[in-house]
């Protein structure tokens, strides 16, 4: 299950019907935006620092599983992060603001969401996604480390 | 900053951004994120029936805000959230 595939499968439950999407579709597709970001980031962590080629060993699989929601949020909100590069400044944005949406559309019955409101968060996953493979490998690299190491003080 | 001070600053930065897809009006309310983290609630509201909202624009908008704000020391994050009308017929 690739990035690319959960977008897919967001746009999947976005397209227009004669009747609009349910409340439930609609949230889903929020959601799998969200993680359609995630899976960027823990992909872009383990590839970065095992190895694209190694995406079979244990060792990639447990750098992937590794990322953690809360503690990329930490990292990523931090304006020394942000500043590596422009396409870290644009992921951070993109994945703080969807990880919030994420939480609404699994857990608050109360919030509803549009159509519309559903197709911009796909597309700005899409955009978080893109703008995360265009950072430099040695950034890649630098903030893989960040997103999974917790500094010593 | 108050929540008033706070949206008196952040909406001609929607405006700017998001005036072409119908932006009309922003709401303003401070409150805690999913982590229990202190945070800034930006809702920029839409009129009905005006261009679908431009990804690119909707992200300049949210780090202009968030550049906003920090400059002014508030640390909090900003999560700017476009809300649109449900059209007619759909409600």
């Amino acid at each position: 299950m690739t990035p690319q595939e959960l977008i897919g499968a967001a746009e999947h439950m976005l397209r227009r019907r004669r009747t609009s999407p349910r409340q439930a579709l609609l949230k889903r597709a929020v959601s799998t935006a969200y993680y359609a970001v995630f899976h960027a980031a823990a992909r872009m962590a383990a590839n970065a620092l095992v190895g694209r080629t190694k995406a079979s060993t244990d060792a990639w699989l447990l750098t992937y599983r590794a990322v953690q929601h809360a503690f990329v949020k930490n990292v990523v909100r931090r304006a020394d992060v942000q500043a590596l590069h422009d396409g870290v400044r644009q992921f951070a944005s993109i994945f703080i603001a969807l990880q919030e949406l994420r939480h609404l559309a699994d857990y608050d019955p109360s919030r509803s969401f549009t159509r519309e409101e559903a197709v911009t968060a796909v597309e700005l996953a899409q955009r978080g996604i893109a703008a995360l493979a265009a950072v430099p490998a040695a950034i890649r690299l630098d903030l893989a480390a960040r997103l999974l190491f917790k500094p010593r003080p | 900053m108050t929540d008033e001070e706070i949206r008196r600053l952040v909406e001609p930065i929607l405006r700017r951004h998001l005036g072409p897809f119908g932006f009309e009006t922003a709401e303003v309310v401070s409150g805690r994120d999913h982590d229990g983290d202190p945070a800034i609630f930006v809702s920029a509201k839409y009129r009905l029936g005006e261009p679908k909202l431009d990804a690119d624009a909707a992200l300049l908008a949210m780090n202009e805000v968030w550049d906003t704000v920090r400059s002014r020391n508030d640390d909090r994050i900003p999560y700017l959230q476009h809300r649109f009308p449900e059209p007619e017929g759909r409600r």
